[in-house]
């Protein structure tokens, strides 16, 4: 079974991709520093050095250098992946979630209840997002609870498009007729023949989100509406090390690039898995 | 094509009142008062009389569906009323910031197609070759960025000679000149330009992969021409599509470029509504980018059909 | 602007540029616009420093010391029991020719007086904001409640001289005329509601006009009364929002001065720019405050003294924050303020154990984390500090920013135990931070003692200024002792002056009092 996956053209097609690997190396690396940062920090990350080590450059120490109240960046960076891996993921397993429910119903019932969803899609894709979640921040407080719950919230409505886009091109293929012909249920049609074939482009999409609320909860950061402090969080790293460029540039430079080597692997990953697919049209 | 507007234009009614509701109820359930921004470093100054006398006049101790009924009556009839804290109308508010975001966006999408379709025409042409990849890198780069810290590094490198070269000028929005508008427009428009380059070479790749350019190849015709002939307008399509979704990534995204450059745009208007509970304003100004969105994605679809004759709406 | 640059414009310059400085117009950046430029209604910093420019009151505030000096009132006399006061007018103050704006007198005179200040006695908000200015003279009340037509405690003599008479002395009552302006009738008759976008006074400068959150620009008035004054062609405020921009735009040379350091560089730039630094104390104080009526602080001296002792203040601001702030190592006014030397609470962590074992959580035991609120502008890093310096004693600290405008309205609610807050007082007087925040419960500490405010409604009534402040440095004491706050750092004025520019003169007020008719550039 796992030879067969493995040989089959997908998969070569992914490897033959040098970045999709590149990028899921990057995202599998990330998860694991996200789990295992306790153990991969070298300080406890809030751990304050204000007299002693305040805007220290990297050193053999300080890896990354260190922030104005003397904590270790490069610890920070990592308990910071935690946290943005965390928003990530989770905001978009939400959007994914309702974005899979509903954009499967709405192009497998089609009719009223493919109106109904996608004018509702509509409204959430009318809102800027950013100012959705400022808004949102701003009633319920600026927690990485608030942050996932609000980016899965408003980040939902393209990914039920794609849903529906990929339910209405099965839909109408013979094995689907067929089972429906044999009397399965809807959902179960939905579930056994439309989702494993809508899969892919899910991940395509997926991590495309993922990328794109780590860097939602960044320019929340700038905005001053980050999350709260002493927890480490990228955006407001980058954000509060900016007004250090000039006399302390590894502040913001390191959770920069960070943030970019992250949001990185996520898009080389989901190009990967595109490119996959579009071999075996 | 006519009547198929009319009906999206009606379709929208409904969305509209779908976007007022949710910004209506947002901004109800907002904590934080107006008055105190009225007010600001006088709040406690002030005597507790004038603060109720203001709450009334501002109608903000009536019931919530009063004042939600007054603000769709007033939404309805196009008078959004006056800002509660700025002395301002709220259709001025609007008037006057919008074609500065407007501007500002139209040249960030210029940015975006200049640089966007070439790169991904050229990555798809050359495929899998160092200058797809170094292309496909480099627009990754620009989506993976934040925007507020690519504007920093902009700043830092191209409006200074202390670290890089003073070639434009640091912010502001220069009367109108266009040279002002530059660097905000390079930024804002990176990430949509790498957004249509990678879109343009996937899409161009799809078509490169079906029937009608394997005749065209066999009958002879050379490479650059086959795209440039038959490719191209098809794989136009899904690009157009992503423009139309990306007007509001643009709305979003001109909050912070407008914040780090001084442009006196909407976007910035709209957030200082928000830490002000400026409600007529913030209701005013949504709304009215969410009917710049359904136009827009109107227009956007009218383009699609036009450059696919197989569409036909009904 | 260097020569590349003006090349490139030249290039491009198919618009001209009407960004272009024309000499002589001072650069001023500001963080964000006025909200609008009426006289009536103007109660933010924002408003005042443009309006200071033009408009002008019967009394003014001077530019280097803070004092109440006269403004469009050359003298004036006060009764022996402290009520009435008879104000002598300046003669050939002319309101501002301005187009679309016809004066049957162009002369300001004590009618036009009398007719402004009215107009700040309305209940309607739309139109006052600032009734409290006026509301002391006799018969203020019953005209703005509308029993009565005039007001009787204030007489128009003769067109130089207007009589105001108090129902009680107060000695606040000149400074509050600072903002009292004169404006003149015609010109609310000609533009209506649009004065308050472009307002016309008797000030130094004339505004001109008024591109939102983009420039606010007003140009020298040619007939101003002070002979000589203004010297610069105008002044241009230029909206920047974000520090760093205004360093680099100043770095440039598109500013003449810059007000909003980054935070982080004030080591460097004082260094970079040694020439061009100044600084100066002023007159906010920043604080974390007590619930004052709510667990666990209330009726807790002990547990509100150790916090205090358990703050290092220097460490802070004269390390983390590099001097920003001056720490407020005495009580909770600034230091410029007569009648602040008390003694204050001074970092001692041995100490701070030693009264929360006394206030009965020994090491901190028994003592559930208290959150700490602060707002979304201000700075994190001395509350992250200060969630640690807690920490070394026993404390848990959670912190929590809030929204600004969220903020504001939570910390008066019983489920905030602790926050941080600010106070900037306008003139140098303890009245300007103990009447607001000290007195019959009114702040957010719910802060409440009886004897405090008997002191203060004592010194309110005291006309001798030494007297009165002896009496509010007894209260200074008594507030002290009570710890109702762990007083954080007091203001600088600090700002990067370009080199040559002289006359920029800045009391303990801030600058945005400066009065901008002295300023000389290069």
């Amino acid at each position: 079974m796992i030879t067969a996956f493995l040989a089959s053209r997908r998969v070569r097609a992914f490897a033959r991709h040098r970045l999709g690997l590149v990028g899921l190396v990057i995202v599998v690396t990330f998860t694991l520093v996200a789990v295992l940062a306790p153990w991969i920090a070298p300080h406890d990350p809030t751990t304050q050095r204000i007299a002693t080590a305040r805007l220290e450059p990297p050193s053999a120490q300080y890896l990354m250098g260190t922030d104005e109240l003397g904590r270790d960046i490069f610890s920070r960076v990592v308990h910071g992946a935690r946290i943005s891996m965390r928003i990530g993921l989770i905001a978009e397993g939400i959007a994914l979630l309702i974005g899979i429910v509903l954009g499967a119903a709405a192009g497998f019932f089609g009719g009223w209840v493919d109106n109904l969803i996608m004018r509702v899609a509509d409204v959430f894709f009318a809102i800027p997002g950013l100012l959705f979640l400022i808004v949102i921040v701003a009633i319920f407080g600026s927690g990485a609870t608030t942050i996932f719950l609000a980016l899965g919230l408003i980040s939902w409505p393209g990914e039920a498009r794609v849903m529906r886009s990929e339910v209405l091109r099965v839909r109408e293929r013979e094995f689907v007729t067929a089972a429906r012909a044999l009397g399965l249920r809807d959902v179960a049609v939905i579930a056994r023949h439309v989702l494993p074939n809508a899969l892919a482009s899910m991940i395509v999409i997926g991590s495309l989100g993922v990328a794109g609320a780590i860097l939602s909860e960044a320019t929340l950061s700038f905005l001053g509406l980050g999350i709260q402090e002493p927890l480490p969080s990228w955006g407001t790293m980058i954000n509060r090390g900016q007004q250090y460029i000039f006399t302390a540039w590894w502040y913001s430079v390191f959770p920069g690039l960070v943030i970019m080597l992250v949001v990185l692997g996520f898009n080389f990953l989901g190009d990967a898995v595109r490119d996959a697919l579009a071999v075996e049209e | 094509m006519f009547q198929y507007v009319i009906r999206r234009l009606l379709w929208a009614i409904p969305t509209l009142l779908g976007v007022f509701t949710i910004i209506f109820l947002l901004t109800y359930l907002m904590p934080g008062d107006p008055v105190r921004a009225v007010l600001g470093e006088q709040f406690q100054r002030a005597d507790p009389a004038t603060i109720q006398r203001i709450r009334d006049q501002l109608g903000l101790d009536d019931p919530w569906h009063v004042q939600y009924v007054r603000f769709l009556y007033r939404s309805v009839t196009g008078d959004f009323g006056r800002s509660f804290v700025l002395d301002e109308s709220v259709r001025d508010i609007v008037g006057y910031r919008f074609p500065r975001t407007l501007q500002l966006m139209a040249a960030a999408l210029l940015v975006a197609i200049i640089i966007g379709i070439p790169a991904g025409i050229l990555a798809a042409r050359y495929r899998y070759t160092w200058i797809d990849h170094t292309l496909m890198l480099v627009a990754l780069i620009g989506v993976a960025m934040p925007v507020f810290w690519q504007a920093i590094l902009a700043k830092i490198f191209l409006t200074q000679d202390t670290y890089g070269i003073a070639l434009f000028p640091v912010a502001g929005y220069g009367g109108g000149n266009p040279y002002y508008m530059v660097l905000p427009a390079l930024v804002l428009g990176t990430h949509l330009s790498a957004t249509i380059a990678r879109v343009m070479r996937s899409s161009l790749l799809e078509e490169r992969a079906k029937d009608y350019t394997r005749t065209a190849r066999s009958k002879g015709l050379a490479d650059d021409k086959v795209i440039l002939k038959h490719q191209l307008r098809n794989a136009l399509i899904p690009v157009v599509t992503i423009i139309g979704l990306d007007v509001g990534y643009l709305l979003g995204g001109s909050v912070v470029t407008e914040t780090v450059f001084n442009w006196p745009g909407l976007g910035r208007a709209v957030v200082n509504a928000i830490s002000r509970r400026d409600t007529p304003v913030i209701i005013g100004t949504l709304l009215f980018g969410a009917m710049l969105f359904v136009v827009v994605n109107i227009i956007v679809d009218v383009v699609y059909a036009m450059l696919n004759p197989q569409i036909r709406y009904t | 602007m260097n020569l590349r640059r003006r090349l490139l414009l030249a290039l491009v310059g198919a618009l001209l540029a009407t960004g272009a400085v024309a000499q002589g117009t001072f650069n001023y950046p500001i963080s964000a616009d006025p909200e609008h430029l009426d006289p009536w209604r103007s109660t933010t910093v924002a408003t005042r420093r443009v309006l200071v420019n033009v408009y002008e009151g019967l009394t003014t505030l001077d530019g280097l010391t803070a004092e109440v000096v006269p403004g469009l009132a050359s003298s004036w006399d006060i009764s022996e029991d402290g009520l009435t006061y008879t104000f002598h007018l300046r003669q050939g103050v002319l309101f501002h020719d301005v187009p679309g704006v016809t004066y049957e007198d162009r002369e300001m005179k004590a009618e036009d007086v009398e007719w402004s200040f009215l107009r700040y006695l309305s209940e309607d908000t739309s139109v006052s904001q600032h009734p409290e200015y006026l509301i002391g003279l006799q018969g203020a009340e019953e005209y703005l409640a509308g029993e009565a037509d005039g007001v009787s405690g204030m007489r128009v003599v003769d067109d130089y001289t207007i009589e105001l008479t108090l129902k009680a002395p107060n000695h606040r009552f000149l400074m509050d005329l600072i903002n009292a302006y004169v404006v003149p009738r015609e010109a609310l008759e000609a533009l209506g509601p649009d004065l308050s976008n472009r307002p016309v006074g008797t000030g130094p400068f004339v505004f001109d006009h008024w591109n939102r959150d983009d420039e606010l620009v007003l140009r020298a008035n040619p007939e101003y009364w002070e002979e000589g004054y203004p010297i610069i062609d105008g002044v241009r405020f230029v909206n920047v929002p974000e520090a760093t921009t205004e360093l680099l735009m100043y770095r440039e040379g598109d500013l003449d001065i810059l007000l909003n350091f980054p935070t982080g560089q004030l080591n460097s730039l004082k260094a970079e720019f040694a020439d061009q630094y100044h600084e100066q104390p002023g007159l906010n104080v920043r604080y974390w405050g007590f619930k004052m009526d709510e667990p666990p602080f209330a009726d807790n001296l002990a547990l509100r003294q150790a916090f205090n002792h358990a703050i290092d203040r220097e460490l802070i601001w004269d390390v983390l924050m590099e001097g920003a702030r001056v720490p407020a190592t005495l009580g909770v006014l600034p230091p410029d303020i007569p009648g602040s030397d008390v003694e204050g609470y001074a970092y001692d962590p041995e100490r701070a154990k030693e009264l929360l074992a006394e206030a009965g959580y020994p090491n901190g035991e028994g003592l559930e984390p208290i959150t700490l609120y602060y707002f979304a502008t201000a700075d994190d890093a001395p509350n992250v500090a200060f969630q640690d310096m807690l920490a070394q004693v026993g404390v848990q600290i959670v912190l929590q920013k809030e929204d600004t405008s969220t903020y504001w309205t939570h910390i008066g609610e019983p489920d905030v135990k602790l926050f941080l807050s600010g106070w900037s007082a306008d003139l140098a007087d303890a009245s300007e931070v103990l009447d607001f925040l000290f007195a019959h419960g009114r702040d957010d500490t719910h802060y409440d003692n009886p004897e405090v405010n008997a002191l203060l409604d004592q010194a309110r009534a005291t006309a001798d200024p030494d007297e009165r402040n002896a009496i509010y440095r007894q209260a200074h004491e008594l507030i002290m002792a009570d710890a109702p706050w762990i007083p954080s750092g007091y203001s600088k004025i600090s700002y990067l002056l370009r080199p040559g520019v002289e006359d920029f003169q800045v009391s303990a007020a801030g600058t945005y009092r400066t009065p901008l008719k002295y300023v000389r550039l290069p």
